[in-house]
């Protein structure tokens, strides 16, 4: 064993392992205190990049940025904090989570607005450039610094929490808010100072990183994921685990490069996967699930509308017709677009079973939408071109990781459950790129033209057939789901999300039914893959990035949650709204993200009770005057007979 | 105790929609205003591309240069987004650049030329949507771009599949080599054009121990294997390593320490873009060069010298262009570029304006943009670029033309390093035979 090597890979481990710290300790933090996992974290820690490149820039000096960045990255949290998050916390915590990743997209495309999308340069400051001899090696100078900066950093960071005032309430406060509050501390305004913190944190990451790595608006996206697991191994709202875990992940993934090569991408999720199911606590944590946040519950239940309804039929007519005005109207690149938003809406769909019926946030679904398209590219250029065939392996395949998956998960809830889902997609994600040889690696798979049957007699490459085909299954997909919840084993679903309990008193075995549901919303979501890589006729590992589960999270909350077809809507907008913004401005991400966060708080059952309150008011203007009651089919069965 | 009543989620829905209403439309006003240039690339940056933002064509996604309604559609596919956004704006610029100029000059065959870009992210599966989108959305006769291989890869698949002409500005062998099509013409140097300039010289001057490392997707492996083989047809040589980095990663320490600890005498880089300038700023914080000399096919890029400055001086490079080339052509093109751009050209604004150029040479030869009368004509054009005569083969539609390598060394003309040339290979010499290709319509 090369000496030198390894002490070189242990100082290069603990350099990460300093700034995964840094990011690490003020998620802990915000989620010690509010139950939060804030997605836009990464996005804090770019900011702070940017922002230090720019006072960098301005002021030519690097300890100015140090100081004067970290400041505005913080006031920015604060006042993300104030406008959104501040004005919810009566809410469920696992819409504050969705929300915080609208905020992450919404910052991620204002720092590309403003410095542009190509990596920018941050140079280190002078006497800290070139290498300094360690005994036998050379060290750069500004990782020795790093190391110890960030230590530093740190120090102060629990000295302020083991030492102060503030860090007793906010110790307190992850402990019991409620007993803070009577003890007469205005507990919100330290969510708000807590947010503040951890942005600042996030905020010398960034400039600290910036001369060394990458500063790209795409950096915040590769280290969250890396901060996520760092809070789960450590403990969620532990600062000390947070130590421990990156330090550990630091070193596991520098040594890691060097000694295992094969496994590099692996280790991270397979240590987070295995502190889940055997300590989900984390190594050093004590918190405890609270009951509040272990599942997404809405006291307002809309049901599916039958698909003979005369709205929905009106739909499905207008859609017939649609390719019969290519070339007068639009160009057949529109009516591609069209099977597009069908496969999407089938995507969201699939998610609604899991999160909408049975209340488990799943942010891994991309998982199911990439195992089915690559498994329907693998079968057609490998075994045979069908279609048919092809889909039902992916299916098939899709359903049998889901149930895999959804039998390690299940008795986790709430955000562990979340973070497992992303674990498990993410490992997919990194099979799909390393596993050069049957997937192409990052090149991806070129798949030929796509037989339905085979034999020459349905081609799916065409784009009129494909998208009646694909109108079809949605339609099918749809009718299915809404038969299945219906029956007998659908209507336990629904009572497990109201209340588990009280199913399991009845007599049923919960975990089962969830691990069904979950195996069948895993085998919707292989079907809309087969349906992308026909469609595409290309399939690569940028399905299965953790990002793609994000967008099926808001294509179906921003349709609503629950209710089958408002996360087809919501699918079916999202690619309208992505493709027809991306036409206009570079930054449409950020108006997505902004719609889900409007949508979280002022409609959080998305377009659909939008659309239920237009009717209403259409409806009191019109003063017809009566209950919304009046059209039976229209209006959802109330609980506990509340007037709307 | 009242509940959270109708009337109050009324009201928050309400809100919600005047909220989102007045966010979507001044979303779309602003950025319909600005006239498709919300992109903001070309404008208020400190990235490397341009100095002044004396450009005429806005940023963003629109039609870049000519007019409405012109005859002839360019479509051309940019990596606006991610690690090669650098590399994609100088292309547009040389691309537009052709255009102006043809259009200056009467256009092609008389009818006006317009070009559409769009941004692939440089993700395959983006590219070939927005491939899809050029040829049935903006009826695109023609397509142009990719930089990153694989995106070309996939791009050339379906532009073959439709049948449009298609000049990739990539370097992985593979592209003209067994995945050749009828419709790929392909300007670009070649992995193999470079690997076998640049390996048995590197062997010969630095040693033939050698480390190799390289980003692990179409072009980086293509890279790899094609210095590998070059080095062992050049004689005895010894890979002391190989490792692969993630296109995109951020952060070499662990892979520059090993090359570090080890006793390779050079090293490798198949590394492109922001990669390859990261690497370079790495390495010389850990004083890599002073002990193992770096070579790569490509840090000779304007981009990469700019943006890792210091760090790339003293290390070599193959040259697919060079702005201080010495050629009267070279010089015109500098000349014309710096007067519309405001600042010089590098190897994918010399790509991009090529391909543009030859193309057009092809279109009026074949009194026509069908794609079947283009793939006649254009073996037939002979054409001198500021890099030398060049034509595209027959046998495999791959140009030939000489390669350089060369050390960077210390700024001359321009604030950025410039580059000694210390050895061209010619054309003949450059490229493997016909029949060795692997090739076949």
């Amino acid at each position: 064993m090369n000496l030198n090597l390894l002490a070189l890979q242990l100082l290069n481990g603990i350099a990460l392992g300093v700034l995964y710290l840094l990011i690490a300790s003020g998620l802990s933090v915000i989620f010690g205190m509010t139950d939060i996992i804030n997605f836009g974290h990464g996005a804090l820690y770019m900011l702070g990049a940017y922002v230090g490149l720019s006072v960098f820039n301005f002021a030519g000096s690097f300890w100015v940025a140090l100081i004067v960045a970290p400041l505005i990255v913080g006031v920015v949290g604060g006042i993300l904090e104030r406008f959104t998050l501040h004005r919810i916390y009566d809410r469920d915590p696992l819409y504050h989570i969705i929300l915080t990743f609208g905020l992450a997209l919404m910052i991620a495309d204002g720092v590309e607005a403003i410095w542009g999308k190509g990596p920018q340069q941050f140079s280190s400051p002078e006497i800290l450039s070139g290498a300094m001899a360690l005994g036998p090696i050379f060290y750069p100078r500004y990782k020795l610094f790093l190391i110890g900066a960030g230590a530093a950093v740190a120090l102060g960071i629990w000295l302020l929490f083991e030492r102060t005032d503030f860090g007793l309430i906010v110790r307190a406060g992850a402990q019991s808010p409620d007993t803070v509050r009577i003890m007469g501390v205005n507990i919100s305004n330290y969510f708000t100072l807590v947010f503040v913190l951890a942005s600042a944190l996030a905020g010398v990451a960034g400039v600290l990183a910036g001369p060394f790595l990458n500063v790209t608006p795409t950096m915040g996206d590769s280290i969250l994921i890396v901060a996520f697991i760092t809070v789960v191994v450590g403990g969620l709202g532990s600062f000390r685990g947070s130590v421990v875990a990156a330090l550990l992940i630091g070193l596991l993934q520098s040594l890691g490069t060097v000694f295992l090569p094969q496994l590099t991408g692996f280790t991270i999720y397979i240590l987070m996967i295995a502190v889940l199911l055997i300590r989900p606590q984390g190594l050093l944590g004590e918190y405890e699930v609270r009951s509040e946040s272990t599942k997404v519950t809405f006291s307002e239940i809309i049901n599916p509308v039958p698909i003979t309804d005369r709205r929905v039929l009106g739909l499905i007519a207008v859609l017939a017709v649609v390719p019969l005005g290519i070339d007068t109207f639009y160009s057949s690149f529109f009516v591609g677009l069209l099977s597009l938003m069908f496969i999407w809406a089938i995507l969201a769909l699939s998610l609604d079973i899991v999160m909408g019926y049975m209340g488990l946030l799943s942010f891994g679904h991309a998982a199911f939408f990439g195992i089915g398209a690559y498994v329907t590219g693998l079968t057609i250029l490998n075994v045979y071109n069908s279609f048919l065939l092809a889909a039902i392996i992916a299916i098939v395949l899709s359903a049998i990781v889901a149930y895999v998956i959804g039998a390690l998960s299940i008795r986790l809830s709430g955000v562990f459950f979340a973070m497992i889902t992303l674990a498990f997609a993410q490992m997919f994600y990194q099979l799909a790129l390393t596993w050069n040889d049957v997937t192409g690696g990052s090149d991806g798979l070129s798949i030929p033209a796509i037989e339905l049957f085979g034999l020459g007699l349905v081609d799916l490459g065409d784009t009129v057939i494909f998208y009646y085909f694909s109108l079809l299954v949605a339609l099918g997909v749809y009718a299915g789901a809404v038969q299945f919840l219906d029956s007998p084993f659908g209507r336990i679903v629904t009572a497990i999300r109201e209340s588990e309990r009280r199913v399991s008193f009845l007599g049923y075995n919960t975990n089962t039914f969830k691990r069904r549901a979950f195996a069948i919303s895993g085998a919707i979501g292989g079907l809309a893959g087969a349906l992308l890589a026909a469609y595409q006729t290309f399939v690569s590992p940028s399905s299965l990035f953790w990002v793609v589960s994000g967008d099926v999270v808001i294509a179906m909350m921003f349709g609503g949650m629950g209710t089958l077809f408002g996360p087809m809507i919501g699918g079916a907008a999202f690619v309208a709204l992505s493709e027809i913004l991306s036409s206009y401005t570079d930054q449409w991400r950020f108006v997505l993200g902004l719609l889900l966060v409007l949508t979280i708080m002022a409609a959080p059952r998305g377009l659909v009770t939008v659309y239920q309150s237009l009717v209403d008011q259409v409806r009191d203007r019109t003063g017809s005057g009566g209950s919304p009651t009046a059209a039976p089919e229209q209006t959802p069965a109330r609980d506990g007979g509340e007037p709307e | 105790m009242p509940r959270n009543t109708g009337s109050d989620r009324g009201d928050s829905r309400r809100t919600f929609l005047r909220v989102a209403g007045a966010a979507g439309a001044v979303a779309l006003a602003g950025c319909a205003g600005g006239g498709g240039g919300g992109s903001g690339d070309g404008d208020a940056e400190t990235d490397a591309s341009g100095g002044g933002s004396t450009e005429t064509d806005a940023g963003g996604t629109a039609t870049d240069a000519g007019s409405e309604g012109a005859d002839i559609t360019l479509g051309a596919l940019y990596p606006l987004t991610g690690p090669y956004g650098g590399l994609a704006q100088l292309m547009r610029q040389g691309n537009n650049l052709a255009v102006a100029q043809i259009n200056e000059s009467g256009g092609i065959n008389g009818s006006e030329v317009e070009i559409v870009g769009e941004d692939t992210q440089a993700d395959p599966q983006t590219g070939n949507q927005k491939a899809r989108k050029l040829v049935e959305d903006d009826d695109a006769d023609v397509l142009f771009g990719a930089i990153s291989s694989a995106v070309g890869a996939a791009v050339a698949g379906y532009a073959a599949e439709v049948n449009v002409p298609y000049y990739p500005v990539v370097a992985a062998d593979q592209i003209t080599g067994e995945n050749c099509r009828r419709t790929t013409f392909r300007y670009t140097t070649r992995a193999t054009q470079m690997a076998t300039s640049g390996a048995p010289w590197a062997v010969d001057r630095f040693g033939t121990n050698f480390w190799i490392h390289n980003a692990d997707y179409l072009w980086g492996n293509s890279v790899a294997t094609a210095w590998e083989r070059e080095a062992r047809n050049a004689g005895e040589v010894n890979v002391v390593g190989n490792t692969t980095s993630q296109l995109g990663a951020s952060d070499f320490s662990s892979y520059i320490s090993e090359i570090a600890a080890s006793d390779a005498e050079w090293v490798l880089t198949g590394l492109n873009g922001g990669d390859a300038v990261n690497f370079l700023k790495q390495a010389q914080s850990y004083g890599l060069k002073n002990n193992t000399t770096i070579v790569s096919p490509v840090n000779s890029f304007q981009f990469i010298r700019r943006a890792a400055g210091e760090a790339a001086i003293g290390t070599f490079a193959s040259i697919r262009y060079f702005e201080g080339f010495d050629s009267e052509v070279n010089r015109q093109f500098v000349s014309d570029f710096t007067d519309m751009h405001g600042s010089a050209p590098d190897a994918f604004a010399h790509d991009g304006w090529t391909n543009v150029q030859m193309y057009a040479l092809a279109a009026e030869q074949a009194g026509s943009t069908d794609t079947d009368a283009i793939i006649d004509a254009q073996p037939g054009i002979e054409f001198e670029a500021p890099m030398g005569s060049t034509r595209y083969r027959e046998c495999d539609h791959q140009a030939v033309h000489p390669v350089s390598i060369g050390e960077i060394v210390e700024p001359a003309d321009y604030e950025w390093p410039s580059m000694d040339v210390l050895q061209t290979v010619s054309s003949e010499d450059a490229i493997l035979p016909c029949s060795d290709v692997g090739c076949e319509f």
